[in-house]
């Protein structure tokens, strides 16, 4: 019966040990690529892109948007929003992130310096016609961290009158 | 009253044989009336139903024996004694020789030392993981608009025009608005 005890203490003790190795390797292993992640977020910047449809048809707002249609209402006379591609991505300062938008439109964001709470980024907006890509507008915005500027306007689509607002918020 | 008598025992019998399947609502409704109004109908009935036998669930375990409480006693008081270093005691309340007691110290002393150091690097794994972690997706989910947009420079191409119209409602959020040649107005 002691033995038996004795062996149990044992047996426990090494649970223990084991558990606690365990541990601690997780702890490493998991706090070595944040570590890492850490001094690449320093470097680098989070842009992310929305390609909005705005429509006089109805007044349906996509989820994400429900916080700004007020706001994009009371500017423009469009009453529904939606959200028809989202684009995050990581990009080293000087470095564009390009993306398509809706239909043949496209963006590229290019983070050009960070200040405090501020974010510099240049915006350029282009439409693809035939081989080559139209550019339509570039603005260079300084705004608050991971909040958005928007810009629109370009019709979608000519039948309904729909047309493109383009979020852009960079961190 | 004689038949009606007997007809309400006829049907007290069957009760009480437990075919109460055999009756109708009405007669349930009549025997209900009957053994309402007369209590004596209603003891007598009770009576006739036997009650049924004790499940194996409702019987009551034997208390424990004084030869188990005793080894309950000593187990508890053997406990006690180890702790203070004299010799333990078996549970049938005799000592047992020195040369019996278990005498493993590194595994007391590694079973005594593991438990706070697991809970130690259970700690550091916590913290490592609150320090480390990467924001909620909450924050992320969440559009709001920046309230201070400077536009440091803008190019229009082709026959487009722009006007930046500004929330109007104290902050200074802005959007650039494009005019398409062939549009007349799109803004408010």
């Amino acid at each position: 019966m002691f033995d038996t005890n004795a062996r149990f203490l044992s047996r426990t003790g090494r649970a223990w040990g084991l558990l606690a190795i365990f541990v601690a390797a997780g702890a490493i292993v998991l706090a070595a690529p944040a570590a890492a992640d850490d001094k690449d977020k320093k470097s680098s910047y989070e842009v992310t892109v929305l390609a909005i449809r705005a429509t006089k048809s109805n007044s349906v707002v996509s989820g994400e948007l429900k916080a700004i249609a007020a706001q994009l209402r009371r500017q423009f006379k469009y009453t529904g929003f939606k959200l028809e591609r989202k684009k995050q991505a990581r990009v080293n300062q000087g470095k564009p992130l390009a993306t398509s938008l809706v239909g043949a439109y496209k963006a590229k964001i290019t983070p050009l310096s960070r200040d405090g709470n501020r974010v510099k980024l240049k915006i350029e907006i282009s439409k693809r016609e035939g081989s080559k890509d139209k550019p339509l507008i570039n603005t260079t915005v300084t705004l608050d961290k991971g909040k958005y500027q928007m810009q629109g306007g370009w019709k979608i689509d000519t039948k309904s009158g729909d047309v493109l607002i383009v979020g852009v918020a960079g961190k | 009253m004689n038949a009606s008598k007997h007809n309400l025992d006829e049907l007290l019998t069957r009760v009480a044989e437990g075919r109460l399947d055999e009756l109708t609502a009405e007669q349930v409704a009549a025997l209900e009336v009957h053994l309402n109004d007369s209590p004596e109908a209603a003891a007598k009935l009770a009576e006739r139903i036997p009650t049924p036998p004790a499940g194996p669930l409702a019987a009551e375990p034997a208390p424990p024996t004084e030869k188990e409480w005793d080894a309950v006693w000593n187990g508890i008081e053997a406990g006690e004694k180890k702790n203070e270093g004299e010799p333990s005691v078996a549970p049938d309340g005799a000592p047992f020789p020195p040369s019996h007691l278990p005498t493993f110290p590194q595994a007391q002393r590694l079973a005594r030392l593991w438990r706070p150091l697991s809970a130690l690097a259970a700690c550091v794994a916590l913290f490592a993981a609150w320090h480390f972690a990467t924001p909620t997706a909450s924050a992320d989910l969440e559009i709001s608009l920046s309230d201070d947009v400077v536009i440091e420079e803008m190019e229009i191409f082709g026959d487009a025009s722009a006007f930046v119209a500004y929330a109007g409602d104290g902050s200074g959020s802005a959007v650039i608005w494009i005019l398409e040649d062939d549009e007349e107005q799109t803004g408010a």
